[in-house]
């Protein structure tokens, strides 16, 4: 006899419907994609015709070995997906979820951006258009979000899953990175991200825990996550971070990110000493890091505040910068590798930037810039880029002013100040309502 | 070399610079700059700096707990330059909760993050809000507070703008670091409109009768302030009231404001000296948060022992005649529930597919439940009441009618009760009461496991509930617990079943304008795998149910400078936006589970989960009548097929 049905609550109700709804909303047009089409798909492995299981598994393969160029596949998959949980008399095992989560997250490449009221942000081409002829407008985020949503639940029955974990944690991180790459870089958008930031943290390291207390035998049998795996999703957080540090909300809001990152990559690194494109991926995070403090540290060429507080403050900066700068440095060096040209330039940037911060010492900022000099030449014989303005620049060939606008902007502002401050004496206590000598704000504010 | 870099430098980074450097640039350069280089002295009124002696006395000898009203505070000429900085340069936000609705800035700290062409816009606010944080200023409320050392670099405020229907409900400002909270009011100082004139014979801006008062509420011990406040100070232009945040003691509220007028003010809070700062104290914040924690449990605790606890008692208890109860109904309990009930939800063939609504949705609405013959006579019964004006104060309630109680504390509901578990003297029950009597009989409690699909509840807790305009509210809490159940069993609940069944007979209320909405939210706990975004639920914040044309407009009207508002938003972070009241931001509305509109005749089913928070939102003064409702609440029993599972 069925156990008897109970009302689950409404808060997990309504969590149920959403994912329904969102599930349903992709479904549809998956459906109409589908049969528009009435193409068969050949599955490349045997497997049993009344095995429904291994018969969505080996669709599910296909696409994975295919070109994945198409969605079709996947709307195919996610249609037999539905279609079998719908029909679920027993709870579907993880790799079910896996694959259907998967299927959703994958389908965000393919799915149109929504229109924003931000002109500048870029769409996805139109051949690339996941949804289908029916006109149906679920965006990238609805895909992933209802990616998310799938792995939640599933998680709730398999909440030590691996594969599930890293499934969501890469979902959450392809959010981010969507959200940073479509979005301005205002906080409002931004901060959006940082509840994804979190979770795909916390999945991160459930999944690694769990990954670990694994034997050999048991990682090849019990979950598809790998060493590799997880190495490459610690790299594109690491790459997640980097992007975050170009917006104050976050890198302010959540210093202990960064601490996380390095500590992960720094572990990482000591533990495979031989994987040395971990250098590269840590200093080029201490580079990014840099940047904050490069930026209040320039002020001090470019402002007339001098004030103790202002002056402590760049202070600060600036040994925040040349420190990040130096294990930039010393981490991209020991990396630096013929095979990768790219790194050449990002030597020469460490250089050039750590040069710019040493005014105290002519003789380390020189050498540096030599050195910059030197690899950027290389670079551009390689064919990484164009550098010459830079190297003569740093050649001392040219002698640019880009700064000249900025000058004249601060001048008008100090303008405005000034006029402003017309009645401000430091000697002397004005009354502002001595009724005699009411200093009349109205009648010069009017701008 | 050495020279180039130090005077232009042209050696820029290889990459282009970024966005963020940008913004770091501007927020870094001007942070310590004032452009009002006024001295504090000749921004606070003349003559404010010699007056420490007699504000002290006012201050030591206030109640119902200390606090100080400064008539005078700021330069004339310099708030009404601020004023208009305001109304012309910053946007308002609307943000509503089960705690105040009002239209609200981003932090003032954020000024200084502003480009120096926007920030001029707001100079005599920067100026301002250095003043308030100046050494001179802080030593003046240090020294009428007598709170000790208050920290000039925590600084803590924002504008609020209280249009008509905008309240903030009684709250203690216990958070954090806060040690002294205060309200600087800004209304039109020309408004023709306002005849109440000042000590010195000058326009106040604002009439007391448009509401608006900041009130407070007097203890009648730690933690239980009394249901009505004792003191209401209206707003008056440039007047300044601050008082010390005591744990337990300074509660307070804003009564809502009636007339079309937007009540402006600059509110804040001084806080514990921070690390660096002169008087900062390793560790002293946390220990007086934990000692105020502990003092509240133990406050409570003695409360409750010396019969100031919450009223009615925030628990279920056991029912009777559990054990007897079959799973069909008598004849007498069918006979018995169609005396109310309307046929429709009593017939075999509803009842089914009604319960399998229920357990796949944990909610159902039922239209039209009481049959119309009882309908009617309640109808009319609560018509008459509503025809004389609603009793104001507790005292009011009782005389009025002995079988109505009001609920206290006010910090975390108020309206008028009927416990139908107490003694009726009268000879005849009331409709409502009836109905609460229908709520906590066994033919109802078989009939909602029927229509639910849960086992026969074991504890209830029913109440006859009337929300008054401008007096009743339920602030957002968690399910009850019952009697007999330790906290850890608690913790383990499966939920409840609550049934409200609304019955106010006005109407108007469909959007929401008047409050009196029950809302279910989740409180984020069950979602997010235990953890709990702050910024997109905290239990708190909501979004506005409706948020209505006129709201918007007033926004619009008050708001012409949008890119600067724009910019202290995106500058703010959660640490220290600030209001009078929360410092909260506006969540996603996937938070909000359910929001049921007063209305009438209409039973709302739920079954709760642990993590759902609830509340009856504020009811305005504006509204066309009372909130009226039977709420009742169950905690279903564990029966032998969950036992097994």
């Amino acid at each position: 006899m069925p156990a008897k049905r109970r009302p689950q609550g409404l808060a997990k109700s309504s969590k149920r419907k959403r994912v329904d709804d969102s599930s349903s909303s992709i479904r549809t047009s998956s459906k109409v994609a589908v049969d528009d089409q009435q193409e068969t798909v050949e599955i490349a492995e045997d497997v049993d015709a009344d095995d429904e299981l291994g018969q969505l598994y080996a669709l599910y393969s296909t696409y994975i070995n295919s070109t994945r160029e198409s969605p079709k596949l996947l709307h195919a998959i996610v249609h037999e997906c539905d279609r079998q949980l719908r029909n679920a008399s027993q709870p579907l095992p993880p790799k079910f979820h896996k694959v259907y989560a998967e299927s959703l997250s994958m389908l965000s490449v393919f799915a149109k951006k929504k229109k924003s009221s931000k002109p500048h942000n870029k769409t996805i081409p139109e051949e690339s258009v996941a949804s289908s002829s029916s006109g149906t407008t679920d965006s990238p985020e609805d895909f992933l979000l209802a990616a998310i949503e799938r792995a939640e639940i599933a998680l709730e029955t398999y909440p030590k899953s691996i594969d599930l974990l890293a499934l969501r944690c890469e979902t959450f991180l392809s959010l981010v990175e969507l959200k940073l790459k479509h979005s301005s870089k205002s906080s409002k958008d931004v901060e959006g991200c940082i509840y994804s930031i979190q979770s795909a943290i916390n999945d991160y390291d459930k999944a690694h825990d769990l990954f670990t207390t694994l034997n050999i035998e048991e990682k090849s049998s019990q979950t598809e996550v790998t060493d590799d795996r997880l190495l490459r999703i610690l790299t594109r957080m690491s790459k997640v971070f980097e992007t975050t540090l170009e917006t104050e909300f976050i890198s302010a809001r959540c210093p202990e990110y960064y601490t996380w990152i390095e500590t992960h990559l720094q572990t990482e690194l000591s533990l495979n000493p031989s994987l040395s494109i971990l250098k590269r991926i840590l200093g080029e995070l201490y580079l990014a890091r840099a940047n904050p403090y490069l930026a209040i540290s320039e002020m001090r060429f470019e402002s007339d505040d001098s004030s103790e507080e202002s002056r402590n403050e760049e202070e600060e900066a600036l040994a925040s910068a040349q420190e990040f700068l130096r294990k930039a440095l010393l981490l991209l060096l020991e990396y630096e590798s013929s095979a990768d040209r790219q790194i050449l330039v990002l030597i020469a940037e460490a250089q050039v930037s750590l040069g710019n911060l040493l005014t105290d010492d002519e003789k380390e900022q020189e050498s540096l810039y030599e050195q910059a000099i030197v690899r950027l030449e290389k670079a551009q014989d390689l064919g990484v880029g164009d550098y010459s303005e830079m190297i003569s620049e740093l050649k001392g060939e040219h002698d640019g002013d880009d700064d000249d606008d900025d000058d004249e902007q601060d001048l008008n502002d100090s303008e405005v100040e000034a006029a402003f401050l017309e009645y401000d004496s430091e000697d002397e206590v004005v009354d502002l309502d001595d009724e005699d000598g009411v200093p009349d704000f109205d009648s010069e504010d009017e701008d | 070399m050495i020279t180039m870099a130090a005077t232009v430098n042209p050696r820029k980074r290889i990459r282009s610079q970024s966005p963020a450097a940008s913004l770091a640039s501007t927020t870094t350069s001007f942070r310590s700059s004032t452009p009002l280089k006024l001295p504090p002295v000749a921004i606070f009124a003349p003559g404010l700096f010699s007056r420490g002696e007699e504000l002290r006395d006012q201050h030591a000898n206030s109640k119902p707990y200390k606090h100080c009203v400064i008539d005078e505070l700021v330069s004339d000429t310099l708030l009404r330059r601020v004023r208009r900085e305001i109304t012309t340069q910053l946007h308002f936000t609307p943000k509503e909760t089960d705690i105040y609705k009002l239209q609200q800035t981003g932090d003032l700290l954020n000024i200084s993050g502003l480009p120096a062409k926007q920030r001029s816009k707001l100079s005599a606010l920067h100026g301002l809000r250095d003043a308030m944080y100046s050494p001179e200023f802080r030593q003046l409320v240090e020294q009428v507070c007598d709170c000790g050392p208050l920290s000039g670099q925590k600084q803590d405020m924002s504008i609020n703008c209280y249009v008509k229907g905008s309240h903030l409900l009684t709250h203690d400002d216990v958070i954090g670091s806060r040690r002294v909270s205060y309200i600087l009011y800004l209304p039109d100082p020309d408004d023709q409109d306002c005849t109440v004139r000042d000590k010195r014979g000058r326009n106040t801006g604002w009439d007391p009768n448009w509401g608006g008062a900041l009130r407070l509420f007097e203890v009648e011990a730690k933690g239980a302030p009394k249901i009505d406040p004792t003191l209401s100070l209206p707003p008056a232009w440039n007047q300044l009231s601050f008082f010390v945040v005591q744990p337990g003691i300074s509660f307070h509220d804003v009564e809502e404001v009636t007339a079309d007028k937007p009540r402006l003010a600059i509110s804040g809070w001084f806080h514990l000296p921070q690390k660096g700062e002169a008087g900062y104290i390793e560790g002293l914040q946390e220990s007086l948060n934990l000692e105020s924690s502990r003092a509240a449990l133990a406050d409570a605790a003695a409360n409750v022992a010396s019969g100031l606890g919450e009223l009615p008692l925030p628990i279920l208890k056991p029912d009777s005649e559990v054990s007897v109860l079959s799973d069909k109904f008598t004849d007498e309990e069918r006979k018995y529930l169609s005396k109310y009930l309307s046929e429709s939800y009593l017939s075999g063939k509803n009842i089914p597919s009604l319960c399998e609504e229920f357990v796949d949705s944990s909610l159902l609405e039922l239209e039209g439940f009481l049959n119309e013959e009882f309908a009617n006579i309640v109808k009319t019964y609560i018509v008459g009441i509503e025809s004389s004006p609603e009793p104001q104060t507790a005292a009011e309630v009782i005389t009025s009618s002995p079988e109505w109680s009001v609920s206290r504390p006010p910090h975390k509901h108020r309206y008028a009760y009927i416990d139908p578990t107490t003694v009726h003297s009268t000879d005849k029950a009331s409709p409502i009461r009836e109905l609460a009597n229908l709520f906590t009989s066994c033919a109802f409690r078989k009939w909602i496991t029927m229509i639910s699909g849960v086992s026969m509840p074991t504890h209830s807790r029913v109440l006859a509930r009337r929300f008054r305009p401008g007096l009743d509210y339920t602030l957002a809490t968690t399910s009850l617990t019952s009697i007999d159940e330790t906290s850890e069993d608690s913790s383990e609940s499966s939920g409840l079943l609550e049934g409200t069944l609304c019955i106010t007979p006005s109407e108007g209320w469909a959007d929401g304008e008047f409050g009196a909405y029950e809302l279910y939210m989740n409180d984020g706990t069950e979602d997010n795998g235990g953890q709990t975004d702050v910024a997109e639920n905290d239990p708190a914040v909501y979004l506005s149910a409706s948020r209505t044309k006129r709201a918007k407009e007033t926004e619009e009207k008050l708001a012409p400078g949008v890119e600067i508002e724009e910019k202290l938003d995106e500058e703010s972070d959660d640490s220290s936006s600030s209001s009078d009241d929360d410092d909260d931001d506006e969540v996603e509305s996937e938070s909000v589970l359910l929001t049921s509109q007063a209305r009438w005749n209409v039973l709302t089913l739920v079954y709760r989960d642990p993590c759902v928070l609830k509340f009856v939102k504020y009811v305005s003064k504006l509204a066309p009548g009372s909130r009226w409702d039977v709420a009742g609440e169950w905690k279903p029993g564990v029966d032998a097929e969950d036992d097994a599972e």
